[in-house]
């Protein structure tokens, strides 16, 4: 080892030491901020929940009528039972549509046989244009159950979603993952904004949690329990942390930036207006948010886009990392594209908390957090077995930077437990918090290694775009083995 | 501070506020469980007597008088139950609830609690005096429509619309009206008690539209002078609110006010509002007022919704111009022309025969549509 | 058809329904089968028709309307007279359920008494 490499790495670790943990520090007590929002606004709506109103709910003729939209590609599995399952959803007015999206299996036929479709020679109307060809409009045989299915050629999950809102009849429109498990309260709820404050509520998010561990009896979670194994334990943490107390975090921060495409509801016009789903974005749920909020900013609206916390959809979270690192390479990947397509607007007065904190936010937090992470892991790693880093300094980067995250997560179990409480066992509440300290040692570091080749793969792409400027589909990614479609990054 | 003192207090404090999460975690759920067990089990004796007066079985009143002499930590118990009850049954088993929520003193203090300065506590006030439709806090539930709370407010048009008392209907109307920059003021029924006026930050005041339509709906006695005079409101959202309740209370004279504010109309929302109202309750004379709007130049969601109130409106005016937007250059409008004219029974699917033989252009959205018509074939024929 | 003359089928997800109605139809003298979701109620039918069915619409899983459309289609359970229970109360779902085939149709909240009468009357008619 020569001493000028020592001297050298020695100068490094002096510019870099303090501003590594500043940045962990920062990170996590950032997130701790979210959280007690988070549970400001649970407090909120417990308090709330004493007068409201549900039953009355149900029998209005007047809350505003809801079509689910269903993209399905491959999905005969599940398909029959997940459309029984929204059809009998509490609403006054409700209809279910699927679009099969040219699937290769017999998810088809099986949505035919088990509901008796017979073809309609219906005209989609284009309000949104889509590509693709529309194969045929079906719908069931006693003409009463309100459900269409819509067959058209492979196009991708963007043009399938866009097909479903041409087709819809309602003036609210849900986008469904076929694979999401939705509470039987759940539209009732997600709804409620938009019936309290229909001027200006445009959209509402819903919380996902994880499925697996849960017992499901046609279509609809019975019993809630933890999964059998660590991947998808430490994944039911990380939901319970980011998707449920970070949304519910920034929505009471009134700047939610992302609803999740597993469930979220939106005005139909609205989405017309600003044309549906983009089609080639990887993150296009996150897309299509900032899109709103460019919109309605531009054209000087009051809106509101509201996170609802109590409905929920659950989905069924990767079991192999195989899968989990496609997730989060798409994740990362969809985060890059927005972030870097919206970013005239960081910094920009006019879009008020979204342009000045949370885009701000996303870039610093979310987006470079993966690389600061295993830079300063690689970092504290090489200068401990060079003797630079002294074991003191190691150790503070392990507290800042994971002991801090773990006071994290348990803050997020300790509101989870204090307000929700949806896991009813002790044994399954043990295991939360050992998942919480399990998380901390490889999850998080391979999380981190799969965001960053995200992150590369997507300004690679980028760069490529510039060349060309156009922006051709790349609906390429391949979604059959790519169980959890619950786009987006963490919070 | 050296570097090692740091790491020590900060190994030190993430761990303790860590132990501290756990500790919290645990004992909220062994504090919850308790309580939920003992609140059962001070239940569990009495609810076979809520039981029967909720089910109209407690005719000699026993279990009704056993009830109201609860003593209180087990009435506290049962309370949740029996408001509960409240909304699911009506008739004289209501009645019974209601007394003995009475009894208990619950419905004096939900009276008192209207005047409290916790939001929270004046809202589940408003919702229990809703539930038991106690009229004589009518009077101060209209002023609460005020309250600087929203929740407060909503609280307070939905218990109003339980009560039913048409007296409520023009400040149920009038809440829903012109929101932003709310002036303050003061009403005489609740006096000092209450800060009226404008909401927190971004919050204006005043009620959605939606919970003001409900409300109205939901009075027992006519609100229809009211409605009326809504419909000719300067505001659009009291406007939208008055067309709304008129579409489904179909008060005579406000669908008139209808008929006369359309052709003037400006406000893209009263307007669907009014299609609606006029394509449910109307008659086929009011066609011609449609027909202008499913122009081509007409904003495409305004246009299909027209079109489908001339499906319900019938009538040959109506028919006639169903006919013509069949070979409407935009498909989709063709396509909600031939449902419409399917929709409005045999008049129209005569027309889309003749249609289908006359215009083979116009043949796909015929086709389609008469092949809905086959499918709900006995629906359609044993309704009309 | 059923052994016992009076056994009636109740489903419905709200325990408090559930339980109430159970009591109510007990006390005028029917046996209950009660069952909380869709799947359940038909199952229990399918296995024994009961006299009658008080179904919920809007349950979880398999709707009330589900539950009456699949029993339609079944020789053994089509002559099952069904009373709808719901919150539901806008003519087109009330003429949803009667062209589903349903015998008759009661809106919550209802009136327990009123419901024991129409049950009492759907079984007198031939």
């Amino acid at each position: 080892m020569s001493d000028e490499l020592t001297r050298s790495l020695r100068a490094a670790f002096d510019v870099v030491d303090g501003p590594i943990l500043a940045y962990f520090v920062l990170i996590n007590s950032s997130y701790l901020v979210l959280i007690l929002c988070a549970a400001a606004e649970f407090a909120r709506h417990l308090r709330r929940s004493a007068h409201s109103w549900r039953l009355d709910a149900v029998s209005s003729r007047l809350l505003p009528g809801v079509t689910l939209v269903v993209p399905a590609y491959n999905e005969a599995a599940g398909i029959v039972p997940s459309v029984s399952s929204m059809l009998s959803l509490r609403h006054p007015r409700h209809e279910v549509v699927v679009v099969d999206d040219g699937s290769t299996d017999d998810t088809f036929e099986r949505l035919a046989d088990a509901f008796s479709l017979v073809g309609v020679d219906r005209v989609v109307p284009a309000d949104i244009p889509v590509e693709g060809d529309v194969l045929g409009v079906y719908v069931p045989q006693d003409g009463a159950t309100r459900l269409t299915v819509v067959r058209k050629q492979n196009g991708g999950k963007t043009h399938a979603v866009n097909t479903g809102i041409n087709v819809a009849a309602e003036p609210l429109v849900a986008v469904v993952d076929a694979d999401s498990i939705l509470d039987p309260d759940a539209l009732v709820s997600v709804s409620a904004p938009f019936a309290e404050d229909p001027v200006r509520t445009v959209a509402t998010g819903g919380v996902i949690r994880a499925a697996n561990g849960c017992r499901v009896v046609d279509g609809r979670v019975v019993e809630i329990g933890m999964p059998r194994d660590w991947l998808a334990r430490i994944q039911v943490v990380e939901y319970l942390r980011s998707f449920l107390l970070g949304r519910s975090g920034w929505s009471r921060l009134r700047c939610l930036i992302l609803i999740s495409g597993a469930f979220g509801l939106f005005r139909r016009d609205v989405l017309v207006d600003i044309g549906g789903l983009r089609a080639g974005s990887i993150g296009e749920d996150f897309e299509l948010v900032m899109r709103l909020h460019e919109r309605m900013t531009r054209e000087r609206r009051d809106y509101r886009i509201e996170f609802v916390s109590e409905p929920i959809a659950w989905t069924e979270v990767p079991t192999s990392l195989r899968v989990l690192a496609a997730q989060r390479r798409r994740w990362h990947r969809g985060l890059w594209e927005v972030l870097w397509s919206y970013r005239r607007l960081v910094g920009n007065p006019r879009y008020g908390r979204i342009g000045l904190v949370v885009l701000p936010w996303f870039w610093a937090f979310e987006l470079v957090a993966p690389v600061v992470e295993l830079a300063g892991v690689v970092f504290v790693t090489v200068g401990l077995a060079f003797r630079i880093v002294d074991p003191g300094y190691a150790l503070l980067f392990l507290t800042l930077a994971y002991g801090y995250a773990l006071l994290v997560s348990c803050a997020a179990l300790a509101i989870e437990e204090l307000t929700f409480h949806k896991y009813s066992r002790w044994r399954d509440l043990g295991l939360t918090l050992l998942a919480s300290v399990a998380e901390n040692v490889g999850y998080r570091q391979l999380t981190a290694w799969w965001r960053c080749q995200g992150l590369l793969a997507g300004i690679r792409r980028s760069r490529q775009e510039w060349g060309t400027m156009t922006r051709t589909g790349f609906d390429v990614e391949g979604r059959v083995d790519e169980p959890a479609r619950t786009s987006g990054t963490p919070a | 501070m050296t570097a090692r003192s740091l790491l020590t207090v900060s190994l030190v404090a993430v761990a303790l506020v860590c132990v501290g999460l756990v500790a919290l975690t645990v004992v909220a759920r062994v504090t919850r469980l308790r309580r939920a067990r003992r609140l059962e089990r001070l239940a569990a004796p009495h609810r076979r007597l809520l039981l029967e007066v909720a089910a109209g079985e407690d005719d000699d009143g026993s279990a009704a008088a056993a009830l109201a002499a609860l003593p209180p930590a087990a009435w506290r118990s049962l309370r949740p139950v029996a408001v509960a009850m409240l909304g699911k049954v009506r008739g004289a088993p209501a009645t019974a609830i209601v007394a003995t929520l009475d009894a208990h003193g619950e419905i004096d203090r939900a009276r008192a609690a209207l005047g409290s300065r916790s939001a929270l506590r004046r809202a589940n006030a408003a919702h229990l005096l809703g539930i038991v439709r106690d009229e004589a806090s009518g009077p101060r539930l209209v002023a609460l429509l005020d309250d600087r709370d929203e929740d407060v407010r909503v609280v307070c048009a939905r218990a109003l619309g339980r009560i039913g008392e048409a007296s409520a209907a023009d400040a149920l109307l009038r809440a829903a009206g012109p929101r932003a920059g709310r002036k303050r003021r003061r009403s005489a029924a609740v006096g000092d008690a209450v800060d009226h006026g404008v909401g927190p930050a971004g919050r204006p005041a005043g009620i959605p539209a939606w919970i003001a339509a409900e409300a109205l709906l939901a009075l027992r006695e006519d609100a229809a002078d009211t409605v009326a005079r809504g419909v000719g409101a300067p505001d659009p959202g009291v406007r939208a609110v008055a067309v709304t309740v008129t579409t489904h209370a179909g008060h005579s004279e406000a669908v008139e006010l209808v008929r006369d504010h359309l052709p003037t109309e400006r406000d893209p929302d009263v307007l669907e509002a009014m299609v609606e109202c006029l394509g449910r309750v109307g008659v086929e004379a009011d066609a011609p007022l449609l027909v202008g709007l499913t122009r081509a130049g007409s904003a495409p969601g305004l246009r299909r919704h027209t079109v489908r109130a001339l499906g319900r409106l019938g009538g040959p005016t109506a028919l006639e111009r169903l006919r013509e937007l069949l070979s409407d250059p935009d498909r989709a409008t063709a396509a909600v022309a031939a449902e419409a004219l399917l929709d409005s029974g045999h008049a129209g699917v005569a027309v889309l025969q003749a249609e289908r033989l006359a215009h083979p252009a116009t043949a796909r959205a015929v086709s389609a549509a008469l092949h809905l018509a086959g499918l709900r074939g006995v629906a359609a024929v044993t309704r009309s | 058809m059923s052994a016992d003359p009076t056994r009636v089928v109740v489903a419905d997800d709200d325990p408090d329904i559930r339980e109430l109605v159970t009591f109510k139809l007990e006390q005028a003298g029917y046996v209950i089968d009660a069952v909380e979701d869709g799947a359940a109620a038909w199952e229990t039918i399918a296995a024994a028709p009961p006299r009658l069915a008080v179904l919920d619409v809007m349950m979880p899983g398999l709707s009330g309307l589900d539950v009456l459309r699949k029993l339609r289609e079944e020789p053994a359970t089509r002559d099952v007279p069904v009373i709808l229970l719901t919150a539901r109360s806008r003519d087109s779902d009330v003429d949803g359920g009667f062209a589903a085939g349903a015998t008759d149709y009661v809106i919550k909240p209802f009136s327990p008494r009123e419901l024991v009468h129409r049950v009492s009357s759907v079984l007198r008619r031939p």
